[in-house]
């Protein structure tokens, strides 16, 4: 994959809870986890298209788990992500960084004081 | 770890109704795929209710499924469009596009005719189709891509036809034996290509054979030649048209999850 790849922003934020939930990251835990640290509430199916949007690109794999009764009986997919996910990760992080360096986000003078 | 449950342990009232609301998912998203929304969006709907299970099921069938119905739309869009192009009345813009050379289609024989158009036909539908579906980076896309270029040059240039047949055959079949990663994509190629090409000339000869029987009856009867009313002409072209488009689709996206996207792990390959 090419590391250069440049990722939107719904992806990184997908990404990034996917690696903060580690073994228990599937489709409800990444909603949430969303929630809890954006305050956003992403529909499901936005997630579900993203997430396989990125598997077809090699930036995730799924792995099914076992199923459980508050499901109907199905299982559980999780998401783990890649080398190639953490490699596209970092580079679009890094130019971030990049983009920041220098910059005060709470300077007066760049937000007409707005949090002066 | 068992990979099913009870039935017993599936008597929530939220899932006991949804078999068809996931056949429905699964044949946009795939069986494995749609369990896992389903089951995500049931364990959801626990703590939020009926209502919100449903508004999110078809905001998850609009939203996984726009980019299949698009990509059908498109592809019978450019279908339609060659197709118009080709028509007797605008045959001027082709032979524009030739550059004011011959054309040899009639110098051939009608066999080789037959299988040029219902090799080259379908692939109007199926290039524009996947690429849309699939996006350009497949390599299974890409395969169709040369293909189609190759056969639509083949058609207007037929007494090249053998060599440039034969050269991208021996190239797929030398890629598919010797080149791991491209064998899954050359072998979703040659189901979809040629169970096009077999669905558009069997019915096509069917609907025509069809018309063939009705005329020679109509001429027997007493009646002098027979010919069918344009808009029943105009229809049967369209279901011919339509039903290789639907063929084509059902096998490209059955052979593509099948053999390019990647299975689930499971608990077991993982331990």
């Amino acid at each position: 994959m090419d590391p250069e790849r440049t990722l939107g922003e719904f992806e990184q934020i997908v990404l990034l809870a996917v690696l903060r939930l580690g073994d228990e990251a599937y489709g409800v835990t990444i909603l949430d986890e969303i929630a809890a640290k954006t305050g956003r509430n992403p529909a499901p199916g936005a997630l579900y298209t993203t997430l396989h949007r990125m598997e077809d690109k090699g930036l995730v794999t799924f792995r099914d788990g076992s199923p459980t009764p508050e499901r109907g009986g199905r299982a559980k997919r999780f998401v783990t992500v890649t080398r190639e996910g953490r490699t596209a990760l970092a580079s679009a992080q890094s130019a971030y960084r990049s983009l920041l360096q220098g910059l005060d986000l709470l300077d007066a003078k760049l937000f007409g004081g707005a949090y002066a | 770890m068992p990979n099913s449950i009870s039935s017993a342990d599936r008597s929530q009232p939220i899932t006991r109704k949804t078999q068809p609301a996931e056949w429905l998912l699964a044949r946009i998203a795939g069986p494995d795929r749609s369990a896992a929304i389903m089951g995500d969006l049931a364990e959801m709907a626990q703590t939020r209710g009926r209502l919100w299970f449903w508004m999110a099921y078809a905001r998850t069938i609009v939203e996984t499924g726009w980019r299949v119905s698009f990509s059908f739309v498109l592809g019978c869009a450019i279908f339609s469009l060659i197709d118009w192009l080709c028509g007797s009345h605008r045959i001027w813009l082709v032979q524009a596009l030739r550059l004011g050379r011959p054309h040899m289609m009639l110098h051939i024989s009608p066999y080789l005719w037959l299988f040029l158009y219902s090799v080259t036909t379908p692939l109007w539908f199926t290039a524009p189709f996947v690429v849309a579906r699939y996006g350009i980076r497949d390599r299974f896309v890409r395969l169709i891509l040369l293909f189609t270029f190759v056969m639509t040059c083949a058609m207007d240039y037929p007494h090249r036809f053998t060599l440039l047949f034969v050269s991208v055959t021996l190239f797929a079949a030398a890629v598919s034996l010797f080149w791991e990663r491209w064998r899954k994509p050359v072998l979703v190629f040659a189901a979809t290509v040629g169970m096009g090409t077999a669905a558009y000339l069997v019915i096509s000869r069917s609907v025509f054979w069809g018309f063939w029987y009705f005329g020679h009856q109509y001429h027997r009867n007493g009646f002098d030649g027979f010919a069918a009313p344009h808009l029943i002409l105009w229809i049967a072209m369209w279901a011919i048209a339509l039903s290789s488009m639907f063929i084509i689709t059902f096998v490209c996206a059955r052979m593509h999850r099948r053999l390019l996207e990647r299975p689930a792990a499971t608990d077991r390959t993982i331990a």
